[in-house]
């Protein structure tokens, strides 16, 4: 290993501060070096990064409190059939974690985190916030121009905090950054799928995770750190089959519900989490006018998600066609409880894989749920199941 | 009970078990015209008229019978399921089906009640739509639910996306927004699924009378605001 190459525990030791610091240390540190310029939070699934940065902004993904913090006062804001983040998100605000963000864009990914939006601007009037409403019709002349002006106001809203009206250029540098980013994102994913031994599904998503709070170049560079660390493991397959882990998009399962899935005897080489840091496949072609590319790109490079409208018989095909590529054994869906868009869309995904004879299983989590033996259990018999029986 | 208990009015105006309910003219008139459309709807496939899916909140209605497309709303067909007690039955078989408890009620439904034969509040069959139009006008388990029902009945679908008001305003590029996707989706696909034109005076007269109807509507809601009330929340909500 070079002397500039850090070792795997102190990148994924700096992933796991980066990912249990709630009061965004990272960020105070970003606008402590860069004195003027604004930090803005966005709520998952998907916010165009790149126009955040291209804006003199400094984007921030949010993801609620998971595990780490206790609701109190988020609770009173939603009723009790509803997912966990928006509690743990207006948890952190109340507290004050949030304090060194100037904004907050909530895109439209479904009705909870839309209402945020609304109950933010209630909670803390004052503050800059924004809703991202992703166009449901993916007419270029339709959608894409209806989202390509909104992506256009949001730019000048975000230079008015004291960003920046960007030049074609600099839009396009900030294109060119994040491409660069889903590149090693996508780099470290198809190691997952080729050598799941060599990089566990909670150091991918930690290392993933770290993209919400640093720099997009600093980030880039430590995932393919971590990448080339990763490869020179000295580490051996072990029997396990292989799983894709579907439905956890949005609202992030805990650490430990991870690690109780691999530790179960299976190996998760692909998965939704932290989907919106690899939403676009491939790159956006910035062309002369990058605000443009990254509009069209929403339209035509969107990966298959419950969060986007589409005729989900094509996305269990999808799915299915995910699963047959990487050599999946088997499908677990892992959906937030309440979760809509991933609780609904399952019947006919299942229904996918059982045309494509696929196994699969299912249950719900919380962001903070605290007990795992039950899917510890179930997750060890489909393994088994599997292994037995199957072709694995 | 005995009779000079039973000539007693009963507390809050309603009538005894003894003497039949006094309906208006509007009753009358709502009934008739409820059972004439389920009636419409059972007759449909033989009419020759066409049949389009949609939901409540921004319904286009008047488009919707510009073309003379009989409207289905499958909310409606849930709450008539649920006050005549057969929602739990639905819902059940839906989640059979492998739908989570945590999910609409309204959807799994709508879902059961298709499983189940399809039948209508009036005990007569609903017909499979001609068009499903998806008016995504603030729920977004609605783009859900359409998804599965397109998957269920394998008939063209129109997206009609609107654009929530953040802000509690309606831009210029709102307005564009919704009237593109009107002209460029929704109204081509409802003239090839009917083989009519758009006839736009026939469009603007039912948008007219619409406008009336709900002038009226308000004003009988306002009517309320009197003591004592000539309505009750039964009548405003239902």
């Amino acid at each position: 290993m070079s002397p500039t190459q850090p070792d795997l525990e102190t990148i994924l030791a700096r992933c796991e501060r980066l990912y249990g610091d709630t009061s965004l240390g990272e960020v105070v540190a970003w606008k402590k070096a860069h004195p003027g310029r604004p930090a803005v939070g966005h709520l998952p699934v998907y916010v165009p990064r790149e126009i955040i940065h291209a804006a003199g902004a400094h984007p921030v993904g949010l993801a609620g409190g998971g595990d780490q913090i206790d609701i109190v006062k988020g609770d009173a804001c939603f009723q009790s059939y509803i997912c966990h983040i928006p509690r743990s998100t207006v948890e952190l605000g109340l507290l004050g974690e949030l304090d060194c963000l100037d904004g907050f864009v909530f895109p439209s990914t479904c009705d909870v985190i839309r209402n945020l939006s609304g109950i933010w601007q209630i909670q803390f009037p004052g503050k800059y916030v924004r809703f991202l409403d992703l166009p449901q019709t993916f007419d270029p002349e339709t959608g894409g121009k209806f989202y390509q002006r909104d992506l256009q106001e949001m730019i000048h809203e975000i230079a008015k905090l004291g960003g920046r009206e960007p030049t074609a250029a600099e839009a396009t540098e900030s294109v060119r950054l994040f491409n660069d980013n889903r590149r090693a994102l996508r780099a470290l994913y198809d190691l997952r799928a080729e050598a799941p031994w060599l990089c566990t599904c909670d150091e991918a998503f930690l290392v993933t995770r770290a993209g919400f709070v640093m720099d997009v170049v600093e980030h880039t560079g430590l995932v393919e750190q971590f990448i080339v660390a990763a490869k020179q493991r000295n580490k051996r397959k072990e029997d396990r089959i292989r799983v894709m882990v579907v439905g956890s998009f949005c609202e992030q399962p805990p650490l430990g519900l991870l690690r109780t899935l691999e530790r179960s005897g299976c190996y998760i080489i692909d998965d939704d989490l932290n989907l919106g840091m690899r939403w676009l496949e491939g790159d956006v072609e910035p062309g002369g006018d990058p605000v443009a590319a990254v509009a069209r790109a929403y339209l035509t490079q969107s990966v298959w998600a419950s969060t986007r409208y589409e005729d989900n018989q094509r996305r269990g095909e999808q799915l299915a066609r995910r699963a047959k590529e990487i050599r999946a054994d088997g499908v677990i869906f892992s959906a937030a409880s309440f979760c809509d868009p991933a609780l609904l869309d399952q019947p006919p995904l299942q229904k996918a894989l059982n045309n494509a004879g696929i196994p699969f299983i299912s249950f719900k989590f919380a962001e903070n749920t605290g007990q795992f033996q039950g899917m510890l259990e179930q997750a060890g018999t489909f393994s088994d199941s599997i292994k037995l029986w199957g072709a694995a | 009970m005995s009779a000079e208990a039973a000539k007693r009015p009963v507390p809050g105006g309603a009538t005894s078990a003894l003497t039949s309910a006094r309906k208006d003219a509007s009753m009358e008139k709502q009934k008739a015209m409820l059972a004439g459309h389920f009636k419409a709807l059972s007759t449909a496939k033989e009419t020759g008229r066409k049949v389009a899916y949609t939901f409540v909140p921004g319904n286009l209605t008047e488009l919707l019978t510009a073309f003379d497309f009989l409207p289905v709303y499958p909310e409606i067909n849930a709450l008539q399921s649920g006050m005549r007690q057969k929602s739990a039955d639905y819902i059940r078989e839906a989640e059979r089906l492998g739908h989570s408890e945590d999910v609409c009620t309204y959807v799994k439904c709508d879902i059961g009640m298709m499983t189940q034969g399809n039948i209508g509040p009036t005990g007569e069959k609903l017909p499979a739509p001609d068009l499903l139009l998806l008016s995504y006008t603030g729920c977004f388990t609605f783009l859900k639910w359409f998804e599965l029902l397109r998957n269920e009945y394998n008939c063209e679908i129109a997206m009609l996306h609107v654009p929530y008001l953040a802000d509690g305003k309606i831009t210029p590029e709102m307005r564009k927004y919704v009237a593109d996707q009107l002209r460029r989706e929704v109204i081509p696909k409802m003239e090839k699924i009917t083989g009519k034109k758009l006839d736009l005076d026939a469009l603007a007269a039912k948008l007219q009378r619409s406008a009336k109807a709900e002038e009226d509507l308000v004003w009988v809601l306002e009517s309320a605001k009197n003591k004592p009330s000539p309505i009750d929340a039964y009548f405003g909500s239902v």
